[in-house]
């Protein structure tokens, strides 16, 4: 029995995001360290069933009890994060000229769409959130936590219909301002 | 600075101009998609900008979700690149160098990062060593700095089973590295598994380990992570523990993203978390202690515990996992070695748990203390650990949970009492959980949830568990006192959970504990002030509810108190004004105050629809509540409405099987039993039985009660068969129920059984039941009971239908050699048995004797009972067949005659002398024995109405609760010049229990009036009543009503038995008849029943019919001058409560009474005119 009330809204701003979910991010790591010691190592990595695995998990150790939306909310912002530092962090050691990297298969990373480059794609976000902080926050539920434009409808207590406008909206934007480069 | 002027305008203009388009492009986007391009054109044909930036934008449409799908896929893969690295990658640096070593194998992965075996090949050293590369990125100096002062401190831990720390450093791209010792050994789990080593072996190897960590712990080092993939076992079976201290400087050099929080962001193995880790708490050597148990618990039973290290309770005991485990035939192969469960039994499980405990201070103080324990059983000395009780194990969660302390407790309660209460204990865990985090802000919440599971699990259950829950109640002391000591700090807390506690003493029938415990919970909302005032209002209803039961004048205003929190309590927290008045409701109730019951169950339901409480459950017994007082009133109807809107809701909310609808169907089968709806009676209580069953009759009790009520409802339409089936089953489960010892509810039952039986003409097994009910009821009553005369009355109906009037006769002896003693000579029953042994004389021809009893018996039932009684009828029968045979000396002229073809069955007889038996006619219905009327009245009186016997009722309501007050004035007597007389006659509530020797009547030919003062049932209260009287007779003294003013000193209390006690002269008569008590399933307070059942106070009685809603009642009585009674509602303190209900003529009678009873009765009017909270 998820609680209505505000806190529904999964707008996770950083300052709760820093403060709260400390044990969020950790689980989120565990999570993924625990898949790479073998437990589930055929199984699909993605975002997507990281995020969900995360929050069952969460669920079930009785961090998250307020409501589904606003740990998706919480997760897929981790995600953005581990992710666009992950990048971040790789490129730096590329400057040092390390060892480990060149083991690094490039070539699995290679995309041909604006979002190859995550860090640009990132920053394009965070332009767009200026502009219009609601479809920031349905971006990175839908990109980077991986929701379908149901569980963003019922996220975001709206109609599904409506979310996905937003979705193209937001979508096509961000592909604009990508492919006109850093506008 | 007009450059940045401009740069602020431009930024204004290109966001006047984005929201523009953002505007006309949502616009675009509602149309579908094919039609967009088309409606943008002709809408913004004249704004040819616009029009191309939103055709540019709608052109990206399917570029973009190419892309963003694209994105998507490389996300996923970019995921899990990201999350794995760099332990993945690392598996690809055999072969490379890191400072001197060369990496030449990879020896395992994980969480912590990759580890490899390499040599040192600069030429110095030929060392093997194992090489660890951390994930985590140490970018800047800071941490390479702090990651140093780490390892240094880790290089200084020297311990043979500590795995060495050699080197460590920076890979060229920033993953720190550590280098230790080379083990070759097995990770401990491994090792278990391939050597199977003793118990010895086992013990001794985690006493190094052990040691180890506390020497580790000395230097100030904590593992962090011990597990079974850390502890590696050599092949001479020495333990070398690895990573120490590696969590920490994990945590030191984790991810530039990861949050720091006190403890930094630390790795951790779930499986083998501590819970303080698991909480993201400050971690420190007991966590090493609580990994230590755990490598202890797999050393032991070859298992991790089989649940979360967070979750309450205890493991399971290492010995019971051991013995499922070989059960399970899973330890196959060379089990000679291993260790046996009865090996651990005891101390080795107590030691495990102990380490295990989730709060870190109920763990041994240190890993050497743990050692030295383990040790201490080596030895054979007693261990220092002691199994964790239930309540502390519950004081672990409070502790943890204050809030959802009370809950814990009261499910261990419920637990200890109920067969099912473990759904509702998993599911309340879930909510502790919850509550834990909402904390304070919720603990009403909290409380209520409790509380309504509380109601949920019928206490009755009791019944069920015999003696084992008072080993639970007996620990309650302890808990209490640790709930002072642990929750000083949080008075709120603390004051709602003794009250909560104080809610089990009463399940425990441990009432002056409850009521003491009440006290102090009350005393300490009072002291909260101003923030304790709604938890006081609550719980002092409550309080005054439990009080109420024994000392009604202490209890009043408590409740007023608690009443006059309602209108304010009504705006801010409507649910704690409801549940005052519905305490306050069943208050009044409990004494016969339907009345006013009623006004604060309607008060109750207005608020709860004011404030919009949409809560079916609650509107249920809302609904059950208003019916049950409305059926005490006589308001049949209205009761039907409420009872039948209880049922519609009920079934229509929890499904028309549910539990809930048990209580409201068995109301409206008593109700309409009531109205003579014999049918619809069987119809609702066969459908409460038949819930109570598909629902497992989470309480016999009441199961059992509506299957005996079904019976009986069946018998009184005559369904004999179904009757006697019915009544067996019940016999028998009630035998199931009691054991070898039997109970007294099953000598009752029995003797109901032996009812039908005898009507079935089944003679034989009609004495049988009897046989045995009579030793139920020998073993389980009190030796002086008039109950103890139901199975001779009943065995002398049978031996006289078949024939035995010899044997009848000594029954019928019996009968009132314990009757009279106990109920006195002016009962009914003793009336009605003389009238059978008159009977059983006459058969035998003993005819002045039987005349000599018969007719004063049938005088004076004739005055006590309605001309459709059945014994009446006998009677008369028996009287007209002897004055025949005393006329004519010939027997068998009236009724004694067995026909011989129809054998004996009962009969009715035709009154006179033509009385003959008549065979298939209706069979003597069945009444209940001790319900009938209870008589007082004077001979005096008896003589009038004899002589008048149709005068004398001038009114007469019923009044269901406790019996019918006749207020009757004989018109003959007034042209007689003589007073008007009065009859009070108190039936005697069904169910009712007379208690030895406390009959109560009053007795108006006395010459002085009466105050009469009784309290019925046990000692306490019968020494109450008396108070009763005395207070009363003080009233009326000051009130300066004596009659002739005799000296107090010269009243004449008189305590005995069974005789009245007076107090001479003064004109009231306070009869405190503490009879039944409110039956309502869902009630909190419903224990108070349970007590009452203990004390033997209630029955189910020959043919009685069990009320779901026995009142009771403190009557009292007042008289005028001439006798006449004015309305008996007191509640023997003089106070008049049932005001509103006197004619106009009787309220100056009870003005005359007392200007104390006067002020009473005024306030209590104006409040019911309107002032105050029932208004």
């Amino acid at each position: 029995m998820p609680e209505k009330g505000p806190s529904q809204r999964p707008v996770a701003d950083h300052d709760e995001f820093a403060g709260l979910d400390a044990e969020t991010y950790q689980q989120l790591k565990m999570l993924a360290h625990a898949r790479l010691n073998g437990f589930r190592a055929d199984m699909t990595l993605n975002c997507t069933s990281l995020v969900h695995e995360a929050f069952l998990k969460l669920r079930d150790s009785a961090h998250v009890s307020e409501n589904d939306s606003h740990f998706m909310a919480v997760a897929s912002l981790a995600m953005r994060q581990i992710l666009v530092d992950y990048v971040r962090q790789k490129r730096s050691g590329k400057r040092g000229g390390d060892v480990l990297h060149v083991t690094l298969q490039e070539s699995r990373l290679e995309s041909d769409a604006p979002g190859t480059d995550l860090i640009e794609l990132d920053e394009a976000i965070g332009r767009l959130a200026k502009r219009d902080p609601e479809l920031e926050n349905l971006v990175v539920l839908r990109f980077f936590g991986g929701l379908t434009m149901t569980q963003l409808a019922e996220a975001l207590s709206r109609p599904k219909r409506s979310v996905e406008r937003d979705w193209t909206r937001a979508r096509i934007y961000l592909y604009q301002e990508l492919s006109q480069g850093a506008g | 600075m007009p450059a940045e002027e401009g740069r602020d305008r431009s930024t204004r203009d290109s966001s006047e101009r984005w929201t523009r388009l953002d505007r006309a492009f949502r616009a675009a986007l509602e149309q579908e998609a094919p039609d967009r391009d088309r409606w943008v054109r002709a809408q913004y044909a004249d704004q040819p900008e616009l029009l191309a930036a939103l055709l540019e934008l709608l052109a990206a449409d399917g570029p973009s979700a190419r892309a963003f799908d694209a994105a998507g896929r490389y996300l996923d893969r970019l995921a899990g690149v990201a999350l794995e690295a760099p332990e993945r990658q690392a598996g690809q640096l055999v072969g490379a160098r890191i400072g001197p070593y060369r990496l030449e194998a990879l020896l395992a992965t994980g969480g912590m990062g990759a580890v490899y075996r390499a040599v040192r090949d600069d030429g110095q050293f030929d060392q093997q060593v194992a090489i660890k590369i951390l994930p985590g990125w140490a970018t800047d100096d800071t941490t390479v700095a702090r990651l140093k002062a780490e390892r240094q401190i880790l290089s200084n831990l020297q311990h043979p089973a500590i795995t060495a720390l050699l080197d460590g450093g920076e890979t060229p791209d920033g993953y720190p590295y550590l280098v230790t010792e080379f083990i070759d050994g097995q990770p401990l789990d491994q090792w278990l598994v391939e050597r199977r080593p003793t118990l010895e072996t086992r013990l001794n190897l985690f006493l190094r380990v052990a040691e180890a960590v506390q020497s580790a712990h000395e230097a100030g080092v904590v593992h962090r992570d011990l597990k079974p993939a850390n502890l590696l076992v050599d092949s001479e079976g020495r333990p070398h523990l690895l990573d120490f201290g590696i969590a920490k400087l994990m945590a030191e050099a984790g991810p530039s993203w990861a949050p720091r929080t006190a403890t930094g962001f630390t790795p951790m193995t779930p499986e083998y978390a501590s819970p303080e880790q698991l909480a993201g708490e400050s971690v420190g050597p007991a966590s090493d202690v609580y990994q230590l148990g755990l490598l202890l618990y797999l050393l032991l039973s070859g298992q991790r515990p089989d649940q979360r290290p967070d979750a309450p309770g205890s493991p399971t005991r290492p010995s019971v996992i051991l013995a499922r485990t070989r059960e399970a035939g899973q330890g196959t192969g060379n089990v000679d070695n291993e260790p046996r469960p009865q090996a651990l039994r005891g101390p080795l499980d107590t030691i495990v748990l102990k380490a295990l405990r989730s709060d870190p201070g109920d763990r041994y103080p240190s890993a050497r203390a743990l050692g030295e324990d383990l040790r201490r059983y080596l030895r054979g000395e007693p261990v220092q650990a002691r199994p964790e009780t239930p309540w502390s194990a519950a004081w672990r969660l409070a502790r943890h949970y204050p809030v959802a302390a009370a809950l814990s407790l009261a499910l261990i309660a419920v637990l200890a009492m109920s067969a099912v209460g473990l759904g509702l204990y998993a599911q309340a865990l879930e909510m502790q959980r919850n509550e834990a985090q909402r904390q304070a802000a919720r603990a009403a919440a909290t409380r209520d949830t409790l509380l309504d599971l509380f109601r949920r699990a019928d206490p009755l259950q009791a019944d069920t568990i015999g003696g084992r829950a008072a080993t639970v109640w007996d620990s309650l002391d302890a808990a209490v006192e640790q709930a002072r000591r642990e929750l000083s700090d949080q008075p709120d807390i603390l004051a709602e959970l003794l009250a909560t506690l104080s809610g089990l003493y009463m399940n425990a029938g441990q009432h002056d504990q409850a009521l003491a415990l009440m006290e102090e919970a009350i005393t300490r909302f009072r002291d909260l002030g101003p923030e304790g005032a709604d938890g006081l209002a609550v719980h002092l209803a409550e309080y005054a509810k439990f009080l109420g039961e024994q000392d009604r004048e202490s209890a009043d205003p408590l409740m007023m108190e608690a009443l006059a929190a309602v209108p304010r309590l009504a705006g801010t927290d409507p649910a704690s004004a409801i549940a005052i008045l519905m305490d306050a409701g069943y208050y009044a109730y409990d004494v016969g105050l339907h009345e006013q019951a009623l006004e604060r169950f309607d008060r109750a339901a207005q608020i709860a629809r004011e404030a919009g409480v949409d809560d079916a459950s609650q509107q249920v017994e809302l609904l059950f509540s208003q019916g049950n007082a409305l059926t005490q009133l006589g308001q049949w109807e209205t009761a039907q409405e409420r009872l039948e809107a209880a049922l519609v809701l009920a079934e229509s909310t929890f499904g028309p099987g549910h539990q809930r609808l048990a209580g409201v169907l068995s109301a409206l089968g008593n109700l309409a039993k009531r109205k003579g709806e014999t049918a619809q009676s069987i119809a609702y209580l066969r459908r409460t039985v038949d819930i109570l069953e598909s629902n497992n009759a989470t309480s016999y009790h009441s199961l059992l009660s509506a299957r005996n009520n079904l019976a009986l409802a069946l018998g009184s339409a005559g369904r004999y068969d179904e009757a006697q089936r019915g009544l067996r089953e019940v016999v028998e489960l009630r035998r199931r129920l009691a054991g070898p010892e039997g109970s007294r509810d099953l000598g009752l039952a029995l003797k109901s059984l032996a009812t039908y039986l005898h009507l079935d003409g089944d003679f034989p097994a009609a004495l049988e039941a009897l046989d045995e009910s009579e030793q139920m009821l020998e073993r389980h009553l009190p030796a002086v009971s008039p109950f103890h005369a139901l199975p001779h009355f009943t065995r002398g109906l049978v031996r006289l239908d078949s024939g035995s009037p010899g044997l009848a006769d000594e029954e019928f002896r019996e009968t009132l050699d314990i009757l009279v003693p106990t109920l006195g000579e002016t009962h009914y029953q003793v009336h009605v048995t003389r009238c059978m042994r008159a009977e059983a004389l006459r058969v035998q021809e003993a005819f002045p004797e039987a005349s000599s009893l018969a007719l004063p018996a049938l005088e004076a039932m004739r005055l006590q009972a309605g001309e459709d009684d059945p014994y009446l009828q006998r009677c008369r029968d028996t009287v007209a067949s002897l004055k025949p045979s005393v006329d004519q000396n010939s027997p068998g002229a009236g009724g004694t005659r067995r026909d011989p073809e129809t054998g004996p069955v009962p009969v009715r007889r035709k009154v006179g002398r033509d009385a003959r038996f008549e065979r298939g006619a209706p069979p003597i219905p069945l009444r209940p024995v001790f319900a009938s009327p209870v008589q007082a009245q004077s001979t005096r009186q008896q003589h009038d109405a004899e002589q008048n016997p149709e005068s004398g009722v001038v009114s007469a309501r019923p009044w269901n609760g406790i019996g019918r007050h006749i207020r009757s004035r004989s018109d003959d007597e007034d042209r007689r010049g003589q007073p008007a007389r009065t009859v009070v006659r108190c039936h005697a509530h069904q169910g009712q229990r007379v208690p030895a020797g406390r009959e109560v009547w009053w007795n108006s030919e006395l010459e002085e009036h009466v105050a009469v003062g009784v309290g019925r049932g046990l000692p306490d209260q019968h020494r109450r009543g008396l108070e009763k009287g005395l207070h009363l007779a003080e009233g009326l003294e000051a009130a300066g009503q004596g009659r002739e003013g005799i000296p107090r000193e010269q009243w004449r209390v008189r305590d005995v038995e069974r005789d009245q006690v007076r107090v001479r002269r003064y004109r009231a008569v306070g009869l405190g008849l503490h009879l039944g008590l409110v039956q309502h399933p869902d009630r909190l307070l419903h224990q108070q029943r349970e007590r009452r059942k203990r004390a033997g106070r209630i029955q189910h009685l020959d043919g009685f019919f069990h009320d779901d809603d026995e009142g009771g009642q403190n009557l009292g009585v007042v008289v005028d001058d001439t006798d006449t009674l004015i309305d008996g509602d007191f509640d023997g303190l003089g106070r008049i409560h049932r005001r509103g209900r006197f004619a106009d003529d009787q309220r100056d009678l009870v003005e005359l009474v007392s200007p104390w009873e006067q002020a009473e009765f005024v306030e209590s009017r104006g409040r019911v005119g309107g002032r105050g909270v029932e208004g």
